[in-house]
């Protein structure tokens, strides 16, 4: 178990290891303060592309594996958790 | 029993009866003719009817001719017109809940506002009609050119929609997909061919997101009857993508849609209405999507209302306590036909040493995992399994065990009943709760749902996320139009009911959601089930209130539609976990909104070993603490210090605590029995009680980089100081600052604190 796998969810860390193609893959940040735009650009930096940026959790996609462990390894990214689909009720 | 309503069983007695009827073109000819909506077509006579039951193709093979009434929907509950001779063959089939006739298309809107009471605040002189609010769907769309989303002049009522999944336009505002504003659908209404224009329609077959959105602001004042509870508000519409087996959008997505509303929202008062859900989560706000909604809900004027999810009947969770030592057996049955990956969480108390094992239908069982450990095992028919034990989940402290079925590379999932195993070691509290993610579902026996067996079933918890989350307000469904089962009044059968995983009261009230027609996508109206239409309807009372008291916060309208929610005969026999507060009563709340009057927490903080706070008004005063700021963010305190007042000056001794750190938040309430959280913004209040209690010990550590390749980490080399218990050495709180700047805003990552702890314990 490395750093961020712990940052990890099962089911997340399951598909990494599944998913064939490798990404990309839509996912919640969870932080442990509210972002800040330094903050934004240093995930942007790593290759996150936001569509959200507002509050402790912010939305976006990662190309691959390799930007979702750039992401992890910042320091004030608590955890991260893939899509996860919802169902009309 | 048969499955057939009445009505359907009558018109077959008499057919059986009279076999000229079959020939009768007249509906008038025919009993009950114009109600079942009796016709003729190429396969013979044939009636309108509702069916809850099977995939479509399994509902063709049953009934050949079956005609869908607008478009095949994706929920269990579809309207087609079948062949009168298919009637016996859909009564026989076991993959069918019930088939009701159809009926003639009454008011049933104006019936579910009549049930909560709207019409009296639509009808007063002014009427409380949502003006100047802004209501946000966040569903498959909606069928802009519907004329209960125009104004009399044809101009839309809607905003702007974002289109999740339309090709993205580039510097259009939105980070994928595409937005349209009003200028742009106003332009394409005029047009002989809007969708050239705007090409956006419902992605739902059956119109979900058009229906909810009727419920919420239809306006057909003076045309027809399903005005909807808020007709004179604006209209905010995303529209997730639609999935096989009513898929709805997902996590990242909806909180993507959710910022988007507030910000387009600018400051104006929102009420976001939320039908879709999930199982997967501790079923307490731990979820990152739940968190974000916490944290935008706890603004001013915003408000975010869901469904509490129709799992009622489903059997996806179970629940209990262990005792030390105790070794018990969750049975799910996994169904011939299941190609998809069953995932089931089982969460318990930070203090729990439970270890997780599985036993698949045949064959020897896994071993178990312990907490912290992950093990995979594959079955002797090729399904994999994966059992993962995590602590400190989310930061919550607690545990979860997620266990992952995984065909493999067979056709499908091992059928048959699969035990997930818990041996119980040292036990603090025992409760444990486990769900079974939800699936897409084809029907009432899909097989892509496995499901709890009976014994091990607990039909409580069962409301879906984010409904769990602490600020949302969670609707059940009630009946306000029926057959003759359930009752009209009734709680309905399918409606997911509470508590939270941590016992938190939720669902908060209910709504009508059986029946109820309002706006269908491509024109004219349809009658849909289920808790995603009781939500809109709150989603609209909220909308009236913040029309009148656009300050008001989510909370404060929580407690007026609570306060002001109907207790009938039905309501009081219970269960409380699933009606929540009672029935939605609209003229009432509005009646409490124009007087409620909330206290307002003008100032508070620390003063040495007193925590001061001061009130708008005379005030009973809570402050909740806890060493944990993730779990205060659940609704979770340690302690709770009392000003007991009612006093507007407030001080609490916090020397009766023990040392250590704590976060804060108040709650306080005033004479009338309103009330107001306080949380500092967010952060809550930082709360330091001096002294080294006795039975922790404290430990410095400067902690070095800790991954030579991790440039981030190299600049930044914590000192670490944590609290833990003598003899165990659990951690119980820490603290760290940047070894070079002393900057303690920096927190350390997981591998510095797992470093530091395993440093620690090769020390003892």
């Amino acid at each position: 178990v490395t750093s961020w796998d712990r940052k990890l969810d099962a089911r997340t860390r399951s598909t990494l290891e599944t998913d064939e193609a490798g990404g990309p893959w839509e996912l919640l940040v969870g932080l442990t303060t509210p972002v800040t735009p330094d903050q934004v650009r240093e995930l942007e930096a790593a290759g996150l592309v936001p569509y959200s940026r507002a509050g402790t959790v912010i939305s976006g996609r990662v190309a691959d594996l390799a930007t979702l462990r750039r992401v992890l390894d910042a320091g004030f990214v608590r955890h991260v958790e893939l899509a996860r689909p919802l169902h009309q009720e | 029993m048969s499955k057939l309503d009445p009505r359907l069983r009558m018109l077959l007695d008499a057919a059986r009866e009279d076999p000229g009827l079959a020939d009768a073109t007249e509906a008038e000819a025919v009993p009950l003719g114009t109600r079942l909506g009796w016709g003729r077509s190429d396969v013979g006579p044939v009636v309108e009817v509702l069916v809850e039951g099977p995939a479509p193709d399994d509902l063709e093979r049953l009934a050949p001719g079956i005609e869908y009434l607008g478009a095949a929907t994706t929920s269990s509950i579809r309207a087609a017109r079948v062949p009168v001779d298919a009637l016996p063959a859909l009564d026989d089939s076991p993959g069918l809940a019930r088939i009701e006739a159809g009926r003639p298309l009454f008011a049933e809107l104006n019936l579910s506002r009549l049930d909560s009471r709207s019409e009296q605040v639509h009808t007063t002189v002014p009427g409380v009609l949502g003006r100047g609010t802004v209501v946000a769907v966040i569903d498959s769309g909606i069928d802009y050119t519907h004329p209960c989303f125009r104004r009399a002049d044809g101009s839309t009522r809607i905003e702007r929609i974002w289109d999740q999944s339309a090709p993205a336009a580039p510097g259009n505002g939105v980070p994928f997909g595409r937005e349209y504003t009003t200028a742009e659908i106003d332009a394409a209404l005029r047009s002989d061919d809007p969708l050239a224009r705007v090409p956006h329609v419902d992605h739902d077959p059956s119109g979900h997101g058009t229906h909810v959105s009727g419920i919420v602001a239809a306006d057909e004042r003076g045309r027809d009857d399903f005005t909807g509870i808020a007709p004179e508000s604006t209209l905010l519409v995303v529209a997730l993508d639609v999935g096989p087996g009513g898929t709805l959008g997902s996590s990242p997505r909806l909180v993507s849609a959710l910022d988007w509303v507030v910000d387009r929202a600018r400051g104006r008062p929102v009420a976001i209405n939320i039908s879709q859900g999930t199982n997967g989560g501790g079923h307490s706000g731990e979820t990152l999507v739940e968190r974000r909604i916490d944290e935008l809900a706890r603004e001013s004027s915003v408000v975010i209302v869901k469904s509490a999810g129709n799992e009622q009947e489903w059997d996806t969770h179970a629940g209990g306590t262990l005792a030390e030592g105790e070794q018990r057996a969750l049975t799910l049955e996994v169904r011939a036909g299941n190609r998809l990956d069953d995932i089931v969480e089982i969460w318990f108390g930070p203090d729990d040493d439970i270890a997780v094992g599985v036993q698949p239908p045949t064959g020897p069982p896994s071993p178990p995992a312990e907490p912290g450990a992950s093990v995979r095992f594959g079955t002797e028919t090729g399904s994999q399994v994966r059992i993962d034990v995590d602590e400190d989940v989310d930061g919550t402290g607690d545990r979860r065990a997620t266990v992952i079925l995984q065909r493999g590379g067979a056709a499908q999932l091992q059928p048959g009943q699969w035990r997930i195993q818990l041996h119980a070691g040292h036990i603090a509290g025992g409760r444990y709760d486990a769900w079974i993610e939800r699936a897409p579902r084809g029907g009432i026996e899909a097989p892509e749902q496995s499901r709890f067996v009976a014994g091990s079933s607990d039909r409580t918890r069962t409301v879906t996320i984010p409904g769990t989350a602490r600020r949302i307000i969670t609707v059940a469904s009630h009946v306000t139009k029926s057959n003759g089962l359930p009752a009209i009044g009734s709680l309905s059968t399918f409606s997911s009911h509470g508590p939270t995983r941590l016992g938190t009261a939720k669902p908060e009230l209910s709504a009508p959601g059986e029946f109820v027609m309002s706006a269908r996508a491509g024109g004219g109206h349809i009658g849909l089930s289920g808790t995603s239409m009781a939500a809109p309807h709150v989603t609209g009372a909220a909308a009236l209130l913040l029309s009148l008291r656009p300050e008001l916060h989510g909370e404060h309208v929580l407690q007026i539609l609570e306060r002001s929610a109907r207790q009938d005969a039905r309501v009081q026999a219970g269960p409380a976990d699933g009606w929540g507060a009672g029935k939605l009563d609209i003229a009432e709340a509005v009646r409490l909104t124009r007087t409620a009057k909330f206290p307002v927490v003008t100032s508070a903080g620390v003063a040495g070993t007193r925590f001061q706070a001061r009130t708008d008004q005379p005030t009973r005063l809570e402050l909740w603490l806890h060493p944990d700021p993730s779990r205060l963010a659940l609704g979770v305190a340690e302690h709770s210090l009392v000003s007991a007042g009612p006093s507007a000056a407030h001080e609490v001794d916090l020397t009766t605590l023990a040392p250590g750190a704590y976060v804060g938040e108040l709650r306080v309430q005033g004479a009338d029995g309103w009330w107001t959280t306080h949380d500092a913004d967010g952060r809550y209040y930082d709360i330091r009680v001096a002294g080294e209690p006795a039975d922790l010990e404290r430990i410095d550590r400067a902690h070095p980089a800790a991954e030579p390749d991790s440039a981030a980490r190299e600049r930044h080399p914590f000192t670490l100081v944590a609290l833990v218990e003598r003899g165990t050495g659990r951690l119980v709180g820490w603290e760290a600052a940047d070894s070079w700047s002393g900057d303690e805003s920096l927190a350390p990552d997981t591998e510095s604190l797992v470093s530091f702890l395993t440093e620690h314990a090769r020390a003892n």
